[in-house]
C-alpha cells in the first residue's frame, strides 16, 4: 500500500514544520506574482568580507567580543528564527596543547595542502582580472578586496542563473563549465576553512529567501552542498528579516563591519540575496615588539600624516619589480601578509595594471617554476609598517561588468530559470563588497615579547635591508594554500 | 502548562499528565482524527488511544514538543482503526484473523517500517523547506491535519476548486522530488 507509505512519511515530518503550520492560518496573499512582472523584480546580491590580523595569547582585542554585543538582535530579528536549512561545516584537528603529538593537526594541514595542489593556478585568471577592477579607483582613499570571498559570491550567482548569463560568470571566474566551479569550490573551501585554536578563517554563505515563493530543489540543494550556504525564510523587506540578515553578517564577519552591515537592507521586490562571508584571524610568527612602535610620519600622496609605526626585524626577502619594491611577513600556519612598495613618484593604483598580480602570483621561493622572481635579495628585513586599519565598502557591479559580467544586470535578457520558475526579469540590483583590514597590537605585548624574543636569539646573518612603508602601498593576505584572501591599497593609515 | 512541566509529570508517573494533555491538546488531536477518520466515535477511541499510548511512551522518550509527538501518534493509530474498520466490511472473518494474529508478528517489521517512515518524512521535510510558507502550510493542514478543503478554503479566501489546483500542483512537485531522489514506494 504505497499511500500509506506516504501517509506514514508524511506524519514524520519535522516538528518545526508541524508547528509553523498549527500556529498561523494558511492564507494565500492576494496574487504577489501579478505585480511582480511590471516591478521588474530584483535579485539582490551581498558580499562581505572582513579580516583582522591580531596578535594570538590576548583575547581581548578581538571585536566582538564579550563586550562587543554583536548577539543582542531581538530574537524575533536574530537570523535563528528565519532559518529554513543550515549548513555543516567541516571539521578540522585542533593545534595539539603542549606535550600532545602533532600528527593529527599535521595531518590533516598537509591533507589540505595537496588539496590545493591540484587547484594551483587555476584561479590565477579570476584574480588578475578581479583585482584591478575591485581594488582600481581608490583616489587617495583606502580601499580593500577579498578575492576569496568574491569568488565564492560569484560561484553562487552562476549556480542560480543559466545560458549566457552564466557563460559570463564562468568566463570571468575561468571557469569552463559549472562542474569545474564546483570542483574548485570544494578545494577552495576545504583548503582555507580553519579554525583549529591558532588561526581562524571562516567561510559562510547564507541564502535569504522569501516566505510567499517557490524555489527550484537542485539550486538550493547546490547552495547547500558545495557553498556550504545556510538557507532563510521571511517576509522581504521587512526590518525584522533585513536585521537578521546584518546579524548574520556581523555573527560571520566578527562584528567588523557593523557599519557597513547596518545599511544593508533588501528591498521587498528582492527575490533572494546570496550573502559570503569570511572571517580571518591569524598571530604573526614574528610578533612586532610593542616597545619598538613610535610615531613617525607617512607621506601620503597630498600632505602627511603622523602615524604609529610598528617595527621588527626578521630573515626574509626582499623583492624588487617594475616601479616597485615588496617584502612578506609570516603568519603563524603558513599564511603571510605581502606589503608592495610602489617606487617613489607612483601611486599604488598605478601597479594594477598587471604588475601587482603577476608579482602575487610568482613563485617567489621555487627557482624551479617557470615565473621564479629573480630579482631579490634575501637579509634580515628592518620592517616598519604603519599601524593601520582600512575598511572599504564597494559597489562591484562596475567591476562586474568590466569583467564581462553583464547580462545579471538586465532583466530583459537575464537567465535566472535555475532559481525559480514563478517569476519573469530578474536581474541584479545591487552588489556590495565591504572590507576591512586592521594591523593590530593590542592585548598581546606579553606574547609580542615572548616570541620576539625567541627570534632574536636566532639566526643572525645575511645584510641588513631597510623597508619603510612611509607612503601608499598596496598589500596582500594569503592564506595557508598561497591564495590571496585579501588585497588593499593603503593610501592613509 | 508547558510542555515541559507535563512531559516532567509523565516522567514521575503522574497521571495528572494525560488530564492536562487532554486539556492542551485534547481538540488538537481530536481535529485530526476527526479529520481521518469521519466518524465521531472512532474519532473519540482514537484519541483516547493517544493518551494512553502517550502515557506508554514517556518515558523512555523526552520529547520537544508534545503537540507534532501526540499529532504523530492520532496518525499512526487513526490509520490502524482505518485499516481495522476498512477490512472488517470487505472480509471481515479472514481480515480480522489476521488483524488478530499480526500481534504475534514479532516487532522488527516495524521497527523496519518506522526507520522508512522516518526518512521519507526528512525528505519530504526538506523539500517542503523549498516552498513558500503559503504553500507548506496548505500541504501540512491538508495531508498532515487532514483538513478538509472546504474549511481550508474558508481560511485561505479561495475557493475548494482554487485549493484543489494548488494542492494538484504541490503533489506533482512531491512526486517529482520523490522521484528526483529515488524514492520507490
Amino acid at each position: 500500500m504505497n499511500e500509506k507509505k506516504l501517509y506514514d512519511g508524511i506524519t514524520h515530518i519535522d516538528d518545526d514544520l508541524i508547528e509553523e503550520a498549527q500556529s498561523a492560518p494558511a492564507r494565500r496573499r492576494k496574487s504577489p506574482w501579478a505585480k511582480w512582472g511590471a516591478m521588474a523584480a530584483c535579485l539582490c546580491f551581498v558580499a562581505a568580507g572582513a579580516l583582522a590580523l591580531l596578535l594570538r595569547g590576548g583575547g581581548s582585542a578581538l571585536p566582538g567580543g564579550p563586550e562587543d554585543p554583536i548577539t543582542s538582535t531581538p530574537p524575533d530579528a536574530s537570523p535563528a528564527h528565519f532559518v529554513a536549512a543550515q549548513a555543516e561545516y567541516p571539521d578540522r584537528a585542533a593545534y595539539p596543547k603542549d606535550g600532545e603529538p602533532y600528527d593529527n593537526w599535521w595531518d590533516d594541514a598537509q591533507t589540505r595542502r595537496d588539496l590545493m595542489d591540484d587547484y594551483r593556478g587555476t584561479l590565477d585568471d579570476f584574480l588578475t582580472g578581479s583585482i584591478p577592477a575591485f581594488l582600481g579607483g581608490a583616489a587617495g582613499e583606502n580601499k580593500v578586496y577579498s578575492p576569496l570571498n568574491v569568488y565564492l559570491a560569484f560561484g553562487m550567482l552562476a549556480e542560480i542563473t543559466d545560458g549566457q548569463s552564466r557563460q559570463q560568470i564562468l568566463d570571468a571566474m575561468g571557469a569552463d563549465s559549472i562542474d569545474t566551479l564546483r570542483a574548485r569550490v570544494g578545494a577552495l573551501w576545504n583548503a582555507n576553512y580553519q579554525n583549529d585554536g591558532i588561526t581562524t578563517c571562516l567561510l559562510a554563505g547564507s541564502l535569504w529567501l522569501r516566505d510567499d515563493m517557490n524555489y527550484l530543489q537542485p539550486a538550493l540543494d547546490s547552495l547547500a552542498k558545495n557553498y556550504y550556504a545556510s538557507s532563510y525564510r521571511g517576509a522581504m523587506g521587512t526590518p525584522d528579516y533585513n536585521a537578521a540578515l546584518q546579524a548574520w553578517l556581523n555573527e560571520q564577519t566578527g562584528g567588523l563591519l557593523k557599519e557597513q552591515a547596518a545599511g544593508v537592507e533588501l528591498d521587498p521586490s528582492t527575490v533572494i540575496a546570496l550573502a559570503t562571508a569570511i572571517y580571518f584571524k591569524a598571530g604573526w610568527a614574528d610578533e612586532f615588539s610593542k616597545n619598538a612602535t613610535a610615531p613617525d610620519t607617512f607621506h601620503m600622496a597630498k600632505g602627511d600624516v603622523a602615524c604609529d609605526f610598528m617595527h621588527s626585524t626578521d630573515d626574509g626577502a626582499l623583492y624588487r619589480g617594475d616601479g616597485f619594491t615588496a617584502a612578506s611577513k609570516l603568519m603563524r600556519n603558513g599564511s603571510a601578509m605581502w606589503f608592495v612598495l610602489p617606487d617613489e613618484g607612483t601611486a599604488p593604483e598605478a601597479l594594477l595594471d598587471g604588475r601587482f598580480t603577476q608579482f602575487l602570483l610568482a613563485e617567489k621561493d621555487d627557482d624551479t617554476a617557470g615565473n621564479y622572481w629573480a630579482d631579490q635579495r634575501d637579509g634580515l628585513i628592518n620592517l616598519s609598517l604603519p599601524k593601520f586599519d582600512v575598511v572599504s565598502d564597494t559597489d562591484l557591479i562596475p567591476g562586474m561588468q568590466a569583467l564581462g559580467i553583464k547580462d545579471v544586470f538586465d532583466w530583459s535578457i537575464s537567465d535566472f530559470t535555475p532559481l525559480t520558475d514563478e517569476a519573469d526579469g530578474l536581474c541584479v540590483s545591487e552588489a556590495r563588497h565591504a572590507a576591512r583590514v586592521k594591523v593590530d597590537e593590542e592585548g598581546v605585548e606579553a606574547a609580542a615579547y615572548t616570541v620576539i624574543d625567541v627570534k632574536a636569539t636566532g639566526m643572525l646573518m645575511g645584510d641588513e635591508i631597510d623597508f619603510t612603508l612611509d607612503r601608499p602601498f598596496l598589500f596582500a593576505v594569503t592564506g595557508e594554500a598561497g591564495l590571496p584572501l585579501f588585497t588593499g591599497v593603503v593610501n592613509r593609515p | 502548562m508547558e510542555d515541559e512541566r507535563i512531559i516532567e509529570l509523565y516522567w514521575l508517573r503522574d497521571e495528572h499528565a494525560m488530564a492536562e494533555t487532554a486539556r492542551k491538546y485534547g481538540a488538537f488531536c481530536t481535529a485530526i482524527a476527526g479529520n481521518v477518520l469521519s466518524d465521531r466515535r472512532d474519532a473519540e477511541e482514537c484519541v483516547n488511544d493517544t493518551w494512553l499510548r502517550a502515557w506508554n511512551a514517556m518515558p523512555p522518550q523526552r520529547p520537544r514538543l508534545l503537540r507534532p509527538f501526540l499529532g504523530r501518534i492520532t496518525r499512526n493509530l487513526a490509520l490502524n482503526l482505518w485499516e481495522k474498520n476498512h477490512a472488517q466490511k470487505r472480509y471481515a472473518g479472514m481480515d480480522l484473523l489476521l488483524d488478530e494474529l499480526s500481534d504475534c508478528v514479532p516487532s522488527p517489521k516495524t521497527v523496519e517500517r518506522e526507520m522508512e517512515a522516518r526518512e521519507l518524512g526528512a525528505l519530504i521535510s526538506a523539500w517542503l523547506r523549498t516552498l513558500s510558507a503559503d504553500d507548506r502550510r496548505l500541504f501540512l493542514r491538508r495531508y498532515w491535519n487532514g483538513e478538509s478543503l472546504q474549511d481550508l478554503a474558508a481560511e485561505c479566501r479561495q475557493t475548494p476548486a482554487e485549493l484543489a489546483r494548488r494542492t494538484y500542483r504541490l503533489r506533482q512537485a512531491l512526486k517529482t522530488h520523490l522521484e528526483r531522489n529515488g524514492v520507490t514506494l
